[in-house]
């Protein structure tokens, strides 16, 4: 009788453990495989670390086969999980993101030249256009508007407007995006090297002016107030954006700064991350249409990129000799920072090992935060 | 404490319960009971806002505005009594026309873009959404609400040739804008509707959307706008009309400050003597101005006491300290044994 229990209970162990839910749902496999790429690439390759490696080990947490029931999952009311990825399903965390993003970034380089913010604004669209390749391939707009924001190239943004158009295809979308982003120094660089000739490639720019202190002071203000009476939809972004970037630049909060750009942003990445890739459960993720997101999100990549470089050199042919820019500046405006400036400046390297665009390409990077987050509004008004 | 208490007081508006409506009515109720077993009236109330609404201590009542309106002026002369207590008043001396909807009911709270149904059957002893007061069959009927505070939130006038199972219903649910756009909710009647239950455009709803709520954006882009082509010309217009106005200020802000900025230039000539030789040579030579700025460094007495000597290393890196996270780093000074 005893010994009968006792294998009763053991069995009832049994079904209780990853082993046995594992072969009612062997896809999780696929996806701790996908777990594992990712924090392998991240460890290995250097791939956005910072990103892969929650996202990574999140995809491992959430597809761990368990018997629901037991407020264990991601999706059960009440779990752990459950709570903390409120503030994705919510759209709590890319604000803060986007807090410390605007308590981190000196948008000198942007007001020294503010032309380049047209760059930035050129590059959404990339958001666009695959918008439209998405409504070809059969995707309702609230979602084609969700998916297309991967060509903002900006992870928080991505996750903000997919969580309030398309919830379902927020997984998918987030993931998309922080691994194109990683993949940015790989697709980037045959765009640019295909649209510009070697004569564009070698263009000098004029060294930047030094930017007053109430210049700086000002912007976030004045951003503020101008972006979000255009889009009063991007709000919960801009507001943030503009705010941390006020606390940097006051010069009185300096204490309130640090901790935005640093503790606060580090806390949030790594619930953020975590939560995002938990929420990648097979039964979500292994699905046609997230073929289709990672197709499109390439998409979008490209035609932001190409968008960007294109638009400098028109942009060219109206601005004096003096003034002209370099187009391999064009790529920075997906905003992608710091990386898509670096790659402006290696490429600007490999043409003249003396020409460093860095700074110049910074401009339309930061003016890229900036779009992407008035697109997400724009998306928000007409779509939400 | 002043601004806190303006700030505060805005707030109490802002939330209002003004974003509570009549939503739909029923006079003769021949098809659905009251959970009590009777067919009763109903009136259904709607919380327009996307903020859940306390309900409590607000009144329905059947008098006209007219007579309260008059019964405030009347009593205000007499005494210093505030509109709500004087409702209150009212509804003491009249059970069977105002109903103040009690405190304490959790049900109370309506949540956002909810519905609430009360019963005007007349027995208060059923519950909170039971009124005090009964509709009139066969003759016009009027209702309105009132606010906490005494102020009128919303009204209507049902048609007294209102038949058995029709209901008097918005077309559609009321935004709050539409509803405050002339800060009053005078009941206009083209709003309102009757419902037979005949078809799902006339179905009576009680407790439930008039009209099935759709994404009406979404819907028209998906029927006039398949390619995406006029959202993608719109939106990149915004979007370029936002960084084109910040771009215009900025340039102007840039011009101002560019004046300011020479000046200043001027005057930090003599302090700061590395930029200012540096910027005066105006050349690419970067090996020149490192060797200068070091030169003036170090004629500047502006060296600390160091054991070893420090020395110049040509970097055939092609990376700048933007671009290398080594260059970033401070480097240790490399000790050179002369002997």
């Amino acid at each position: 009788m005893v010994l009968l229990n006792i294998a009763k209970n053991l069995e009832q162990f049994w079904h209780f453990t990853g082993f046995y839910n594992v072969t009612l749902s062997p896809e999780s496999l696929i996806m701790l495989g996908v777990g594992l790429l990712f924090i392998y690439l991240a460890i290995k390759h250097d791939f956005e670390p910072m990103l892969l490696v929650p996202i990574g080990f999140g995809i491992l947490i959430g597809n761990i086969p368990f018997q629901p029931g037991n407020e264990i999952g991601i999706y059960e009311e009440g779990s752990v999980l459950n709570i903390l990825y409120q503030g994705v399903r919510q759209g709590w965390y890319p604000p803060l993101i986007f807090l410390g993003i605007g308590a981190m970034t000196d948008f000198s380089a942007l007001l020294a030249n503010p032309k380049l913010m047209l760059v930035g604004a050129a590059a959404q669209f990339g958001i666009f256009g695959a918008y439209m390749v998405a409504l070809a391939m059969g995707f309702m707009p609230d979602q084609a508007g969700a998916i297309a924001i991967i060509g903002g190239a900006d992870g928080p943004t991505a996750i903000f407007l997919s969580s309030k158009l398309a919830p379902n295809l927020m997984g998918a979308i987030a993931v998309s995006a922080y691994s194109y982003m990683a993949l940015v120094p790989v697709i980037q660089p045959p765009i640019m090297r295909l649209l510009t000739t070697k004569k564009e490639r070698l263009i000098r720019m004029k060294p930047a002016r030094k930017v007053s202190q109430t210049e700086k002071i000002i912007f976030p203000i004045v951003g503020l107030i101008l972006t979000c009476f255009f889009v009063p939809s991007g709000l919960p972004l801009l507001g943030m954006l503009f705010f941390g970037n006020l606390l940097r630049e006051s010069g009185v909060t300096t204490r309130l700064a640090k901790t935005a750009s640093n503790a606060m942003t580090d806390m949030v990445t790594i619930v953020l991350g975590m939560s995002v890739g938990a929420s990648t459960q097979a039964s979500e993720f292994l699905t046609p249409d997230t073929i289709k997101i990672f197709f499109l999100g390439f998409m979008a990549f490209i035609i932001a990129t190409t968008s960007g470089v294109l638009f400098v050199k028109i942009f060219n042919l109206i601005l004096p000799k003096h003034k002209k820019l370099n187009p391999l500046i064009g790529n920075a405006g997906v905003s992608a920072v710091p990386m898509a400036a670096r790659i402006s400046n290696d490429q600007g390297l490999k043409a003249d090992p003396s020409n460093y665009l860095l700074m110049h390409a910074m401009g339309p990077n930061v003016a890229g935060v900036i779009g992407s987050a008035v697109a997400a509004g724009v998306l928000l008004g007409f779509l939400g | 404490m002043t601004l806190i208490a303006v700030v505060a007081a805005l707030s109490a508006m802002a939330q209002g319960r003004m974003d509570m409506c009549i939503n739909e009515v029923m006079v003769q109720n021949n098809n659905s009971d009251n959970q009590n077993g009777k067919c009763s009236a109903w009136i259904e109330l709607f919380n327009a806002s996307y903020g859940t609404n306390g309900i409590e201590k607000m009144f329905i009542t059947t008098f006209k505005p007219d007579y309260i309106q008059n019964y405030f002026k009347d009593m205000e002369s007499k005494s210093n009594k505030k509109r709500n207590v004087l409702l209150e008043e009212l509804r003491n001396q009249n059970p069977d026309k105002v109903y103040e909807i009690p405190r304490g009911d959790v049900n109370t709270k309506i949540k956002p873009r909810t519905h609430v149904v009360f019963y005007a059957d007349g027995d208060t002893t059923a519950g909170t959404f039971h009124l005090s007061f009964t509709l009139a069959a066969g003759c016009e009927n009027y209702v309105a609400l009132y606010d906490v505070n005494g102020d009128l939130v919303d009204e209507v006038i049902i048609p007294a040739n209102l038949q058995a199972g029709q209901s008097f219903a918005r077309i559609s649910e009321g935004l709050p804008t539409d509803m405050h756009m002339n800060g009053n909710h005078n009941f206009v009647t083209s709003q309102w509707e009757v419902r037979d239950g005949s078809s799902v455009a006339k179905a009576i709803t009680p407790g439930k959307f008039n009209v099935r709520p759709v994404n009406e954006n979404i819907e028209m882009f998906k029927n006039e706008d398949g390619s995406g082509i006029w959202l993608t010309i719109m939106s990149m217009g915004v979007v370029f009309c936002a960084l084109l106005m910040l771009y215009i200020l900025f340039k102007l802000f840039g011009k101002a400050f560019a004046g300011q900025g020479k000046e200043k230039k001027e005057e930090e000539t003599v302090d700061e003597p590395v930029e200012a030789v540096a910027a005066q040579e105006g050349g690419d030579d970067d090996e020149a101005i490192a060797a200068i700025c070091m030169a003036l460094y170090q004629h500047l007495n502006a060296h600390d006491e160091e054991s070893g000597v420090l020395t110049f290393d040509h970097s055939h890196e092609a990376h700048s300290a933007w671009g290398s996270k080594g260059n970033l780093l401070l480097r240790v000074p490399e000790h050179h044994n002369n002997h």
